[in-house]
């Protein structure tokens, strides 16, 4: 009975596909979107991508705020899922995931779109950032600042990176930084550490004025709240920090040298925008990288002055460079 | 020999004192527990209350005093039901920490959630933190005087509080009647000490000291509230507390060698160590210094640490 339940549940789900498809056009494209972060940071961007495709397609939104009940995220995802009445269905945040997967499993047909992260099911859709290439741009950057020994940038030839934990994410945005570095700013190298922990920003603090101590000028962070210490200590020691993620230029301003944005708003409103002009979200990863203005490097308005001429040029090449692949930013080199 | 000086440099004293006045503090709250013979595992959790509320208290009132006042208010709260429940109606105190703990490590959660909209973090330009403090006299004696000087009033505080609890504890009256609550509770009710409420008042003053760390913690050493930002130092505290015996000067002693030990491990890892090894280290130091310093008393300690997990009944009058 439960079986035929589901076959039956299947099939209207697939029709209302095939339907959706045929007539993309009449048809108004109904999204959900979950997550527990929709009024900070990464949230309020894939927020501003739904609402922009909201004005210019039309489409039909349902926010679900996840709020902090552990126990019903499965229920919520599959009270979205069961009517089979959205075509899209974003999700953020990583303590959704189980719960997104049982769903996922028990309604195979509803397309479910991750963002930032791949994960093991084949058939979910993932948003997966590019970060390498941002840390290339961020490495870029700073390693040409120190090697022009830039006003501010110029106690020593060291750039440094303070990660959250050593893990293969985190990796990827140091070895992304190293390689830029190392192409980019001829003499300069990259001094690394690992909080350990994503949530103890006066560790962060603690380990930033160690690097300043040292004599480096400026820090790249990868480091969730850990980092915000690091970014509290460039104010405090009066040096640099580089945001991750979302814009932080404002959390200590003229001590936040650039942010390396991770542009949610724009995939969201791309994936949506190939759906309506008959581009179905096909399972699997989509990369938003520099190519795609997925990733870009913002520098900030409050130090912009400081930053010499040539370096900013330099710095315009080695970006287009990446958007049209005459640059490559590898991993585990 | 230039390896040698970008890891022990006169800088490295600097981080020493900042990495050790949050521990410190909180450690100094335990002594007052351990001493009345309480054993406290819910420190980490008031310690995050603390860290918290101050913050909600400087949004509030515009001012870190207010923050800080607020911050300490919360963990005496806290303090208060812990004693409520392990005092007067008798519970398992291991219990009651560790639920206490949780509880606020949800609670500050929740409240983030409810109050600012937001997940993992509270920064704001609305926090107002504690100014560094430039010592006048220490500060013109060359470099070694602008590492002593130059921190948030928290830090000397910490410090200073050694002497402060060393005081209550061996010089006065209320800290004499706490001593013989955890030592000889019989000879204490047979002198018409109320161990009961010598209990009480060491929780609470264990709250006062854990809220400050906390508050050290959110408006002192940063500015900004993160989840579980307390990050373990509460637990540390208990592991200090348990090999000093609530011994204030072996708790600074403790606590200065872990604060050293981690200041320390932050510098071997611009060396290219793996951090998962080098991030051991600190605790390793600790726990073997810890134990060395402590190995002829152990008999002693398991007694007392046994009995205050209940494993022996404890004999009360």
């Amino acid at each position: 009975m439960k079986a035929k339940f589901r076959n039956l549940a299947a099939g209207s789900a697939l029709a209302a596909m095939l339907l959706g498809a045929g007539n993309a056009s009449a048809e108004t494209l109904k999204v959900a979107a979950i997550s527990g972060y929709f009024s900070q940071g990464f949230g309020i961007a894939i927020m501003n991508g739904l609402k922009k495709a909201e004005t210019d397609f039309g489409v039909e939104l349902k926010i679900v705020d996840t709020g902090n009940r552990a126990l019903d995220y499965e229920e919520q995802f599959n009270n979205i899922a069961k009517g089979g009445e959205y075509d899209l269905v974003f999700v953020m945040g990583w303590e959704l995931v189980d719960a997104l997967q049982k769903s996922n499993q028990a309604y195979p047909d509803q397309r479910f779109i991750f963002i930032d992260g791949v994960l093991d099911s084949p058939s979910m859709t993932y948003v997966d950032f590019v970060e390498e290439e941002g840390s290339y741009l961020v490495g870029a950057l700073t390693g040409m600042l120190a090697a022009a020994d830039a006003e501010g940038f110029n106690s020593s030839d060291e750039v440094g990176f303070i990660g959250g934990r050593d893990i293969p994410v985190i990796r990827n945005f140091l070895m992304g930084m190293e390689q830029g570095v190392a192409e980019q700013a001829e003499g300069v190298s990259v001094s690394s550490v690992f909080a350990g922990t994503f949530d103890d920003p006066a560790k962060g603090s603690e380990l930033a004025m160690t690097l300043y101590g040292q004599g480096v000028d400026v820090i790249y962070q990868a480091a969730g709240p850990t980092g915000e210490g690091v970014l509290q200590a460039a104010k405090a020691a009066g040096k640099y920090a580089v945001g991750v993620d979302i814009d932080q230029c404002g959390t200590a301003p003229g001590n936040i040298l650039a942010s390396m944005l991770k542009r949610a708003d724009v995939a969201v409103y791309d994936l949506i925008k190939g759906e309506v002009e008959g581009k179905p979200v096909k399972p699997g990863p989509v990369s938003y990288g520099v190519a795609a203005g997925g990733i870009e490097l913002k520098i900030c308005d409050e130090v912009a002055d400081k930053i010499p001429a040539e370096v900013k040029t330099k710095l315009e090449e080695v970006r287009s460079g990446i958007a049209d692949g005459k640059i490559q930013v590898k991993l585990n080199q | 020999m230039e390896v040698l000086e970008r890891i022990f440099n006169i800088a490295l004293i600097a981080a020493t004192l900042r990495t050790t006045a949050p521990i410190l503090l909180v450690s100094l709250g335990g002594t007052f527990t351990t001493k009345a013979g309480i054993f406290n595992i819910g420190l980490e959790g008031q310690m995050l209350l603390g860290a918290f509320f101050a913050v909600l208290g400087s949004i509030w009132t515009q001012s870190a005093l207010g923050g800080v006042l607020i911050g300490v208010t919360a963990s005496v709260v806290v303090a208060g039901i812990f004693s409520l429940f392990v005092v007067t109606l008798r519970a398992n105190e291991v219990v009651v920490g560790l639920a206490l703990n949780l509880l606020a490590g949800g609670l500050t959660i929740t409240l983030t959630k409810a109050i600012f909209g937001t997940r993992g973090s509270i920064v704001s330009g609305d926090i107002v933190g504690m100014p560094r403090i430039e010592l006048p006299v220490i500060h013109d004696l060359g470099p070694l005087g602008q590492m002593l000087s130059g921190f948030t009033p928290l830090v000397y505080l910490s410090f200073a509080m050694v002497f402060v609890v060393w005081l209550i504890l061996y010089r006065t009256r209320i800290g004499l009647h706490i001593r013989v609550t955890g030592e000889k509770p019989a000879a204490a009710e047979a002198l018409g000490i109320s161990t009961a409420a010598m209990q009480h008042i060491a929780s609470l003053f264990c709250g006062v000291l854990a809220g400050l760390a906390g508050a050290h913690l959110s408006l002192g050493y940063i500015t900004m509230f993160a989840e579980n930002m307390s990050s373990g130092r509460g637990f540390m505290a208990v592991a200090v507390l348990i090999f000093s015996n609530g011994d204030p000067v072996r708790v600074l002693f403790g606590c200065l060698l872990f604060g050293f030990a981690d200041a320390l491990s932050l510098r071997l890892q611009t060396f290219g160590l793996s951090s998962y090894l080098v991030l051991t280290v600190p605790y390793l130091v600790t726990l073997a210094a810890l134990f060395a310093l402590t190995y002829r008393q152990r008999p002693k300690l398991f007694r007392e640490t046994a009995e205050t997990l209940s494993l022996i009944r404890r004999r009360q009058a």
